[in-house]
């Protein structure tokens, strides 16, 4: 290991004791992972699959059962460890007769930041989540969205290397959504790694690098997007055929490619990318008009879902 | 440095969110309506007018100033719980008993300023029947300070572990005993039992001594008081404080955030 990882996720485990007969539950079950500075890592997983459970561990919201977690090689029992964290509850709530603006500077405050930093940086992140104008109002009259937005600002106050992002899309409505996308974007191109969970793999699909996937307490897959969605590609090819297009059905046929027929456009699947150069090739002898070539994709969706059979197995 | 900075930022907050909510003013308002009561009844009881007000006056405030500390008090640190305003406030670089010091600073805070205004009440009724406020009057006021600092922490430390109902419940057994803990000294001594009269001490050592900061009586029929008097159960109470909360940040410090 070269560079040090911004989250470290050793074996950990969590074991809640509920009801007078403290009948055991086991949250989580030694869940190890790693996320490199840099990256952008998704957590997947059904409702209670341990998501929330994993990020109190992370931030010693809770202690684990079992196991360690390390934020940048620190401890993080160690509250230092959270120097360069931001972190975005889900379901965010503050304090309800503080303006927005007394809470951002609240928080900037509890990073050591000067009063001069805390306002430069107030303005722009209330203008980064679209809140200007409403910074002055008590945030007992904020709605949903507004607090997850206020939530997104006040984790980024620190101007944080890794951001903790707990179903950051749960509030928002579409624009707001569109709008977290380019945000994530622009904070990944500068640098910062970003850890968030969800149980939108759409969201995951258009931002991450990496992903794991949880359930029930277990980290059952965990990796790169490419290996995950990209495992079964294969290729869609379409070509516009003349009326009988019989040597290009029967060449299918014999490399044992499927296709089908609608009007003048015959689709072909082939598997492989060798596959593609030939069928090209015999295109092109055969004077066939090429219309379309679509990588196909595996979605994360039915990843996902694989992930979770081969493990119910 | 950092950390009294960190403290700092906790206890204005805190003291702001306390001093907004309204609870507190509801509580104000009563305390007010009580010593108006006073004052009524003072003008038709046959005795002096002014030690009936500050006889009346110094009671209210010194309860009115547990009550809000215990009400207020076993909400504080459970509240942040229980709506998870505190998750964003632990995730960043505060370590927890710098948390539960700067919580503990600006609710004492608040509390203290709704008891000053209180007894600003209270001296400007004195005034208005032509007795003012005397420098024993005064003492007694700062005295009794101390024991709603000591429910603070007490309200705090409970909170910091228990339900509201739990809290509210501890709180008001140790105030009970503490104001009665003469009592017990005087049954120990009367106690043959060798072993349960060091049980009994014990019990005697740890309770709060609110008996210690009670010298309203001296103050209302204008009796000498000492400056031993005030200056000892000063220290007491600011030892008694430090030691409550100690314990909350031993408790504190490893529990699970729900
Ligand atoms: N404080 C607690 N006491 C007892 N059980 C708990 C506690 N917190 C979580 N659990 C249990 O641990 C499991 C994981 O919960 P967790 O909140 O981590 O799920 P999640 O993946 O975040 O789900 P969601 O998508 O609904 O937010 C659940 O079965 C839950 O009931
Ligand atoms: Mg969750």
């Amino acid at each position: 290991m070269s560079e040090t990882a911004a989250i470290i996720a050793d074996s950990i485990g969590k074991t809640y004791y509920l009801g007078v007969n403290r009948r055991p539950v086991e949250a989580l079950r030694h869940v190890s992972f790693e996320v490199k500075a840099g990256e952008v890592f998704a957590f997947l997983g059904l409702n209670g699959a341990g998501k929330t459970t994993t990020i109190k561990m992370l931030l010693d919201h809770a202690r684990p059962s079992t196991g360690r977690c390390f934020l940048f090689g620190v401890d993080s029992q160690i509250p230092h460890s959270r120097t360069k964290v931001g972190y975005m509850p889900d379901l965010p709530n503050f304090y309800r007769f503080l303006t927005a603006s007394e809470l951002l500077d609240y928080f900037g405050r509890l990073h050591g930041l000067h009063k001069s930093e805390r306002t430069t940086r107030s303005r722009r992140l209330f203008s980064l989540v679209g809140l200007e104008g409403r910074e002055n109002e008590p945030l007992n009259g904020f709605s949903r969205g507004m607090l997850q937005r206020v939530g997104l600002a006040q984790a980024l106050i620190g101007e944080p290397e890794l951001l903790i992002l707990d179903e950051p899309l749960g509030g928002l409505d579409p624009k707001g959504r569109y709008e977290f996308h380019a945000i994530i974007s622009s904070l990944k191109a500068e640098g910062r790694t970003i850890f968030f969970s969800s149980h939108i793999l759409d969201d995951a699909e258009k931002v991450a690098d990496r992903v794991g996937i949880i359930h029930k307490g277990t980290l059952v897959a965990s990796g790169s997007m490419a290996e995950l969605v990209m495992q079964e590609s294969g290729f869609e090819v379409e070509l516009r055929h003349p009326p009988e297009p019989t040597s290009l059905h029967n060449f299918c046929a014999s490399k044992g490619w499927s296709y089908t027929v609608s009007d003048s456009i015959t689709s072909i699947t082939v598997p492989h990318e060798e596959n593609l150069t030939e069928l090209m090739k015999f295109a092109l002898d055969s004077n066939l008009q090429i219309y379309a070539v679509t990588p196909q994709r595996k979605t994360l969706e039915m990843a996902f879902i694989s992930e979770l059979e081969k493990w119910k197995q | 440095m950092e950390a009294i900075n960190r403290i700092n930022a906790v206890a204005v907050t805190t003291f702001r969110e306390t001093i907004r909510n309204k609870v507190l003013l509801h509580l104000f308002g009563f305390a007010a309506a009580m010593m108006a009561l006073g004052w009524v009844v003072s003008n038709w009881s046959l005795g002096e007018p002014g030690k009936i007000i500050s006889d009346i006056g110094l009671s209210v405030t010194t309860l009115a100033g547990v009550a809000i500390a215990l009400f207020s008090g076993i909400v504080l640190v459970w509240g942040e719980v229980e709506h998870r305003t505190i998750l964003p406030i632990l995730a960043k670089p505060l370590p927890r008993r710098e948390y539960v010091i700067g919580k503990f600073f600006g609710f004492a805070s608040a509390v203290s300023l709704v008891y000053a205004g209180m007894n600003l009440l209270l001296i400007l009724l004195l005034t208005v029947v032509g007795e003012g406020a005397s420098m024993k009057i005064l003492s007694a006021v700062y005295l009794s300070w101390w024991e709603v600092l000591i429910v603070t922490a007490l309200a705090l430390l409970f909170s910091s572990f228990s339900s509201p109902t739990l809290s509210a419940l501890f709180t008001i057994m140790l105030f009970i005993a503490g104001r009665f803990s003469n009592d017990i000294r005087l049954y120990v001594a009367d106690n043959p039992l060798a072993y349960s009269r060091w049980i009994l001490e014990s019990v005697y050592a740890i309770l709060p001594h609110f008996g210690a900061f009670n010298i309203r009586l001296e103050a209302v029929h204008n009796l000498p008081i000492s400056a031993e008097r005030i200056l000892v159960p000063s220290l007491y109470g600011a030892i008694y404080c430090i030691a409550i909360l100690t314990v909350a940040v031993l408790v504190f410090r490893k529990r699970d955030l729900a």
